[in-house]
């Protein structure tokens, strides 16, 4: 393995910067990218940090097969406690970003307090720097590329930046790569703008060498080959902004996320047009009328954190406990509730995005958005397996290709089992000559798992997400909802059974077991 | 048929960078884009301009080279470069109006797309189809069916008229 590679640590507060060497036994033990933020989040994140307390770190971490060429797969990783959810999560971002970091000689920063003023990062030859962000404030996303592309006039820029309502901490406030690419729906924008960070520039020039570049790129372009007869490589190869209307490009431009903000408009509307909103209040709000063009001033108020659009900003739920009571019946769908709360995940090969959310209750057996999980438990391979505990198919798989950079290998025609895993070993062999076992591929799975659920039983006191949900609902607004029957359904009672729940994983010797022993003293 | 050129349709290109990343593994064995033989620029918006060597007839940078070490290789009608008398004084760097050549600090050595021996590895990994290693004629002639499909409606049209007289 070529080396284990370098951690930077950002104190916002003081501001103090640290760069140091990645042990190796981190990296045989987690791999990097997802597993390894996951680690560091949780060595570096106080106990009782709220998602937008100073206390509260931001991971960013790329994986091993960042930067090598495998251009169209690769997604660098974004990891912390989120505002809208309040849990620990995973966002993925795809492109350039984590190649990026690594040949400006990052592998992982971590970010942690508040800067005193706005500021950005710049990553260069091995050095941070927090700069001075005064000229950005309030500029939009693409505004704020292009002033950061002109002061950094290098040909290896990769940049994420947020816009106005990552600033206003709107809680589903996204952040955006150089490429168009948005990440973070649940509120990466608000995390960074909590820390007052309008931006991370990487520049950098370090070769990453690739082991063996005939055979890796072989085996790249056998992946794409199979994904374009497929015809499943459409979500990367679109060009970003082709065929948006004016209300999803002002929402990039804000940098707050289309789909939410367009259903939290809609309901704003029905609540207007219910009476449940005032006359007064709805006027305020701008949201009668159906046209494109009527859409605009509450995204604006909104994002900008301005009169009457503050109350949305928290997202559905939290806004329903401000607004009178029943409110919550009347947004669009629960399927539309629940995917508000979902964090997509990245898989460049078929674009379907809403598997991984909330993947100790979403991907379970028979509870899956998507039909592969069905055909993968008719061939007996819908979980995976280590000490007693049990992990959905597509889960231990997202968290392996997030580890090592890269987006979930799936195809149309259903890649997951031992398939997918020997073609993860393969490139991991073929680009850096690291030699490992598939099973050890899963037990890096289940560790990372392990380390997202214990955080959040850290923080949330083991109150998933979707319990967290019904109890926020009354009875009034669940019935509307197709009743609580229903919702209760969202809850499967086997998710318990698969060992992930407090009471069988908080053991010192299931920590042992899953390789995470050093952080039990930080889990008390 | 003729000799064949690498061609470059800005329209296509997503700037999803995978021809930069490719071209950087395959010439150099890293993932390094600043030693890639192709670059793709970003313009205001979403347009992405890939740039690469134009194999020129007047080459400007055989032209400045003092010691002769570039050199036209008729098979490919390709500009090459003979490290064996390549003193890496830069001055092709300096002389080629495209940026195309570049210059490896690693390796103390300039570099230039060499159309990978016939086989362009980005053009194999271009999946948008921005670009293409394709006959010269075959560039101009697509070139001309896009005019023209622009111009049949203009026909239809004037032949409804033509018939309504």
């Amino acid at each position: 393995m070529e080396s284990s590679g370098t951690i930077g640590y950002i104190d916002l507060s003081r501001p103090e910067t640290a760069v140091t060497p990645m042990p190796s036994q981190w990296r045989s033990r987690f791999l990097g990218g997802r597993t390894l933020n996951a680690y560091l989040a949780f060595r570096n994140t106080p106990k009782g940090s709220g998602p937008l307390d100073p206390g509260n770190s931001i991971v960013l971490g790329s994986g091993i097969l960042s930067g090598l060429g495998a251009t169209l797969l690769e997604c660098a990783g974004f990891s912390s406690r989120f505002p809208l959810t309040g849990r620990f999560g995973f966002a993925a971002i795809p492109g350039g970003f984590g190649a990026g970091m690594r040949r400006a000689g990052f592998d992982h920063l971590v970010i942690s307090g508040r800067a005193g003023q706005w500021v950005y990062l710049l990553l260069h030859e091995g050095q941070v720097q927090v700069l001075e962000a005064f000229d950005l404030k309030g500029k939009t996303v693409p505004e704020t590329l292009e002033a950061l592309e002109k002061k950094h006039a290098t040909p290896d820029f990769q940049a994420l930046v947020i816009g106005a309502s990552g600033e206003n901490r709107v809680h589903f406030a996204e952040g955006a790569t150089r490429e168009g690419w948005t990440f973070g729906k649940t509120g990466a924008g608000a995390l960074l703008g909590a820390k007052k960070v309008k931006a991370v520039v990487c520049c950098g020039t370090r070769d990453l060498w690739v082991k063996s570049p005939g055979a890796f790129l072989d085996l790249v372009k056998s992946l794409y080959d199979e994904g374009a007869a497929a015809g499943a490589l459409g979500s990367v190869l679109k060009r970003k902004g082709d065929g948006e209307d004016l209300f999803f490009r002002l929402c990039r431009d804000l940098g707050v996320n289309p789909e939410t903000a367009r259903k939290m408009r809609s309901w704003a509307q029905s609540l207007a047009e219910s009476g449940v909103l005032s006359k007064n209040v709805s006027g305020r709000l701008g949201v009668m009328g159906n046209g494109e063009g009527d859409f605009m001033p509450f995204v604006r108020r909104m994002a900008r954190r301005k009169g009457a659009g503050v109350a949305w900003q928290w997202g559905p739920l939290a806004a329903a406990e401000r607004l009178p009571k029943g409110s919550l019946a009347y947004f669009p769908s629960l399927d539309a509730l629940f995917k508000v709360y979902c964090e997509p995940c990245f898989e460049p090969l078929l674009a379907r995005p809403w598997t991984d959310c909330l993947p100790d209750v979403l991907s379970h057996e028979g509870r899956a958005f998507d039909s592969h999980a069905v055909d993968d438990a008719k061939k007996g391979r819908a979980f995976r397996r280590v000490k007693g505990r049990r992990l959905p198919a597509l889960t231990a798989e997202a968290f392996i290709a997030n580890s090592l950079g890269i987006g979930t290998l799936r195809l149309p025609g259903g890649t997951t089992g031992k398939a997918a895993l020997s073609v993860y070993r393969d490139l991991v062999r073929l680009a850096t000559g690291f030699q490992f076992r598939e099973k050890r591929l899963v037990e890096i799975a289940f560790s990372g798992y392990a380390l997202e659920r214990l955080l959040d039983i850290r923080e949330a006191k083991g109150g998933s997400m979707p319990r967290w949900v019904f109890r926020s609902m009354d009875g009034e607004s669940a019935r509307a909802l197709g009743g609580p029957r229903e919702v209760k359904a969202w809850i499967p009672p086997k998710a318990v059974l698969q060992g992930w729940e407090k009471a069988s994983l908080v053991k010192r010797k299931v920590f042992r077991q899953l390789g995470i022993e050093a952080i039990w003293p930080l889990m008390r | 048929m003729g000799e064949k050129v690498l061609h470059i349709d800005p329209q296509k290109c997503t700037g999803c960078m995978q021809c930069e990343g490719v071209c950087a593994v395959w010439c150099s064995a890293s993932g390094n884009p600043s030693v890639s033989r192709i670059r793709v620029l970003k313009w205001e918006g979403s347009l992405f301009v890939p740039m690469a060597c134009r194999q020129c007839e007047e080459a400007p940078c055989m032209a400045v080279c003092p010691k002769e070490a570039l050199y036209r290789d008729g098979a490919l009608n390709r500009v090459m470069v003979d490290y064996t008398r390549c003193i890496s004084c830069r001055m092709c760097v300096a002389a080629c109006p495209f940026g195309a050549m570049g210059f490896d600090a690693g390796r103390q050595r300039v570099f230039k797309c060499d159309l990978c021996d016939g086989d362009p590895r980005c053009v194999r990994f271009c999946l948008p189809g921005a670009l293409s290693y394709t006959a010269s004629e075959t560039v101009q002639y697509r070139r001309i069916r896009h005019a023209a499909q622009k111009q049949a409606p203009i026909k239809e049209a004037t032949h409804v008229l033509l018939s309504s007289e």
